[in-house]
């Protein structure tokens, strides 16, 4: 073997990659040639120094942070069939209850129409501004009844879709999507809602990729702080994920004439999605001028509710400039 | 369940694409200290190291799809890891560009070894030295050196041959020579 082969295989010697019958000649060569064997004490003096980085621990508080942020992705695993069995039965329940209901409305009279009711547990969202007052006035329950509330509390499942949007006419109102909903979500049980598949991106990328100004607060609520902002695949849709180091919060985003974004179906296939595996997540959607949102999160409409007008009032000032110049400037 | 902590990576992997939470717990008990080190000593920051931690946990979960049946884990995380690496590091340059900030890399020649006797100093040198080796040389010293990989599965991670990461180790062996020979001699 001459020098410039040798000199080519000393650093693979040194991390022992070095096959057999290739090292067996190297060394013979090193026993004959001092500068080849004064090369590789060299070299491997060098390899070893570079020991002298130890390695580092990874911080408590960034495993904790890391971890809240992950389980807000996995989807924990259904533990049994019976789940399904359950739903199925349970689907199957709200469909006779809904013909029932259809056959009642048919043979009684208008004025002993029954009163929608709720199990236990059912919670109730509260439209405390003047301009919500007015909005449930349009107020649709697609579910069971066609009959707008009058009511100043409108009494929700928590599986129920929420929405305060514009309706025809243009006037604000709000929209109910109930579990009638089920029926024609999830007709794939093995299909995954197209809400879970995406790319974190930077926010300066969103703002690119969007043909609308992202809104995106720095802190939500009391907890809520921004973490990071997701590219829905194949949708034009942004999801911005916020968490209060336990539980994850999402303000999904789309231009309100979004030819491709996540309808609403989606949600509820989502929401549904979460359900198998014991989350409850609701969802609020609204829309402005440009931007349809949709805060999805593991907590009751009423604070969504605060949460989708804090969001609005941060919109409406500029109190977002000092954290999008910090977001620019990463 | 008891056994979970036994299961290979690739095992706990497909449990996790199936969404079962505790695999992921576990693969992230197991490699996030690996992958910290391996983007602090690519980047020679800690905070940028900590954010590549988390991108590339939260990428392994978004994109758990597309994990292969066949493939390793390892080569598999630290692709994802080295990615984000490469696109920090870039972010990085730009902006010691933008602020002329940008070391000079003749700083290593001027430094005077008699007055860096301090280990701590040295670690610091050993890191700055890595950290000044164009990516891929930087790559695959680290995935070699520090990660215990094996030529073949730093191929796999950088996506080239075993014979192109031996170049460029090869490669990246003269400047770190130049940086840090004043200090295998003492």
């Amino acid at each position: 073997m001459r020098c410039k082969k040798s000199r080519k295989l000393l650093i693979t010697y040194i991390i022992n990659e070095l096959k057999a019958a290739k090292r067996e000649k190297l060394e013979e060569h090193l026993a004959s040639c001092s500068d080849c064997s004064s090369e590789l004490e060299a070299l491997r003096g060098l390899w070893d120094l570079l020991d002298v980085s130890e390695n580092i621990d990874v911080p408590g508080h960034l495993a904790q942070k890391v971890a809240s942020q992950a389980a807000s992705l996995v989807d924990v695993k259904v533990e049994s069939q019976w789940r399904w069995y359950a739903l199925q039965w349970s689907l199957m329940g709200a469909v006779l209850t809904l013909v029932c209901c259809i056959l009642a409305l048919l043979f009684l009279d208008p004025s002993t129409k029954p009163e929608m009711s709720y199990q236990a547990g059912d919670v109730k969202i509260g439209f405390y501004l003047a301009e919500h007052e007015k909005a449930t006035q349009y107020v649709s329950f697609q579910t069971v009844s066609s009959t707008p509330s009058k009511s100043r509390w409108i009494p929700m499942n928590r599986e129920d879709m929420f929405y305060y949007d514009g309706l025809e006419g243009g006037d604000s109102g709000v929209f109910l999507r109930g579990q009638e909903g089920r029926r024609n979500s999830f007709q794939d049980k093995n299909a995954k809602p197209a809400i879970t598949e995406g790319k974190i991106i930077t926010f300066s990328e969103a703002e690119k990729l969007m043909p609308f100004s992202v809104a995106a607060p720095e802190t939500l609520g009391s907890n809520y702080k921004f973490e990071f902002v997701v590219k829905i695949n194949g949708k034009e849709c942004v999801q911005i994920v916020y968490s209060d180091g336990a539980r994850t919060l999402s303000l999904f985003q789309q231009h309100v004439w979004a030819e491709n974004g996540i309808r609403r179906r989606d949600f509820q296939e989502y929401i549904l999605h979460k359900a198998k595996g014991g989350s409850q997540n609701a969802v609020l959607g609204w829309i402005t001028k440009e931007t349809a949102f949709n805060l999805v999160g593991e907590v009751g409409f009423s604070e969504l509710m605060q949460l989708a007008e804090e969001i609005q009032e941060k919109i409406a000032t500029d109190k977002l400039q000092d954290f999008y110049e910090k977001l620019y400037g990463e | 369940m008891n056994d979970i902590h036994g299961l290979s990576d690739e095992k706990l992997m497909h449990m996790c694409i199936k969404g079962d939470s505790n695999a992921f717990g576990v693969l992230f008990h197991r490699y996030q200290g690996k992958i910290l080190n391996f983007a602090w000593r690519y980047l020679n920051d800690m905070g940028s190291a900590e954010d590549v931690l988390q991108k590339t946990f939260l990428r392994m979960l978004l994109f758990r799809k597309s994990f292969r049946k066949k493939a390793s884990f390892a080569t598999w995380l630290y692709t994802i890891a080295k990615n984000l690496c490469w696109e920090d590091s870039e972010k990085l340059r730009k902006e010691s560009h933008a602020h002329n900030e940008n070391p000079d890399p003749s700083e290593y020649e001027r430094q005077d070894p008699l007055h860096e006797v301090e280990q701590k100093e040295l670690h610091e040198t050993v890191r700055k030295a890595i950290s000044s080796l164009p990516p891929r040389q930087r790559t695959a010293v680290i995935l070699t050196k520090y990660q215990g990989m094996t030529l073949s599965e730093a191929a796999m991670v950088l996506g080239c041959s075993e014979g192109a990461v031996k170049q460029l180790i090869h490669r990246a062996l003269p400047d770190l020579r130049k940086k840090l020979t004043p200090y295998i001699r003492s």
